[in-house]
């Protein structure tokens, strides 16, 4: 069954090499080099820790309400992270990356949820998660957007950011995908643009069609449609602009 | 291990993880196919704890029940949250699919 790091939360900053000898090795804390996890709410800064095991790749574990440290986190030297409490899974295929090439690329960003954001992301799928995670925990608050809401602005957001480091700039590392939005109380505006050559929107088949239910791909653009409360394609398909709005709560 | 296997009255149920996405969808085809080649033909995904699935996963999910069907096996889907459900209706998926409330209903429908 599933098992949990239940003393990670713990410790400010542990190797943890022993994810190859096991899920509970790692519990137990074994000071191994290679790569650490850094605790966002009660471990040091991550230039202390950068200094202190140079080398080491370094792993930010946030905390659902310290969320705000992530991206400082990760464009101070972190090039990856979990959220508390972690999961077996997710441990294992972060060790399995770490083994098999080295850290992904660090986020290049500015964000400041005061009102406005600006993002610009490598084409990386796995950057995809950390600024999607971090981009709806923030404006989500910001746009006073209840669970309900959250969660259909990161459906969208998710699918017009994949779908722009896949189709749009094909995974290509010299291209980059922008993201710039703006929050206020009820709404969260944002427009994601990639370096690709665009799509017609038009020509992709309705995968909810009987005909098409067993195609693997197609749905990216269904669920933004549905999830968010309005999508305009533009730079001849190069850019979409999402907008979610704060829905009243059903009786 | 990948993801939770356990076998139960002889159908095979995986626990999902948080989250079946772009990221780790590679992880669960692999997964259901290694079950596959083992001989396991009656099968339940538990989306029990999982709170999130992308367009990625909902292909993946596809996929593997094109396959089930090819090797005449069957699957069931279990515990989605009322988002996922919408999520599956939105799509038309809640057609495909057979959905049960529970991995202990959906291991007594098989």
């Amino acid at each position: 069954m599933a098992r949990v790091f239940a003393g990670l939360g713990a410790r400010p900053a542990i190797g943890c090499d022993a994810f190859a000898a096991g899920c509970d090795a790692f519990a137990a804390g074994r000071p191994l080099p290679g790569m650490a996890i850094l605790d966002l709410e009660s471990g040091p800064p991550v230039e202390v820790v950068r200094g202190a095991l140079a080398g080491a790749e370094l792993v930010a574990l946030a905390h659902a309400r310290a969320v705000d440290g992530l991206i400082p986190a990760l464009t101070a030297g972190c090039s990856d992270y979990l959220f508390f409490p972690v999961h077996a899974e997710e441990a294992r295929l972060l060790w399995v990356r770490h083994r098999a090439g080295g850290p992904p690329p660090v986020l290049p960003l500015e964000a400041s949820i005061e009102g406005r954001f600006r993002l610009e992301l490598p084409s990386d799928a796995r950057c995809l998660r950390a600024a999607v995670d971090y981009i709806v925990a923030t404006s989500a608050r910001a746009a006073e957007l209840r669970p309900e809401g959250a969660f259909r602005f990161r459906v969208a957001l998710s699918e017009a950011v994949s779908n722009a480091i896949l189709y749009g700039n094909r995974e290509d590392p010299c291209r980059r995908v922008r993201l710039v939005g703006r929050v206020e109380p009820g709404v969260v505006r944002v427009t994601v643009m990639d370096e690709g050559r665009g799509f017609n929107p038009a020509s992709v088949p309705d995968p909810a069609a009987a005909e098409n239910l067993d195609r693997p791909s197609g749905r990216g653009l269904l669920l933004m449609r549905r999830m968010a409360d309005e999508v305009r394609h533009g730079g001849r398909g190069s850019e979409v602009t999402l907008e979610v709005r704060a829905h009243a709560p059903t009786a | 291990m990948s993801f939770s296997i356990d076998l139960i009255g002889g159908v095979t149920v995986l626990e999902l993880p948080r989250e079946l996405t772009l990221g780790n969808r590679e992880a669960l085809k692999r997964v259901f196919h290694e079950r596959l080649d083992a001989g396991d033909r009656r099968f339940v995904l538990d989306f029990a704890r999982t709170g999130f699935v992308d367009s990625s996963g909902l292909g993946v999910l596809v996929g593997l029940s094109k396959t089930v069907r090819e090797r005449r096996g069957e699957l069931r889907l279990a515990g989605l949250n009322e988002e996922l459900r919408t999520m599956f209706g939105l799509t038309q998926l809640d057609t495909l699919f057979q959905i049960s409330d529970s991995r202990a209903t959906a291991v007594g429908e098989l």
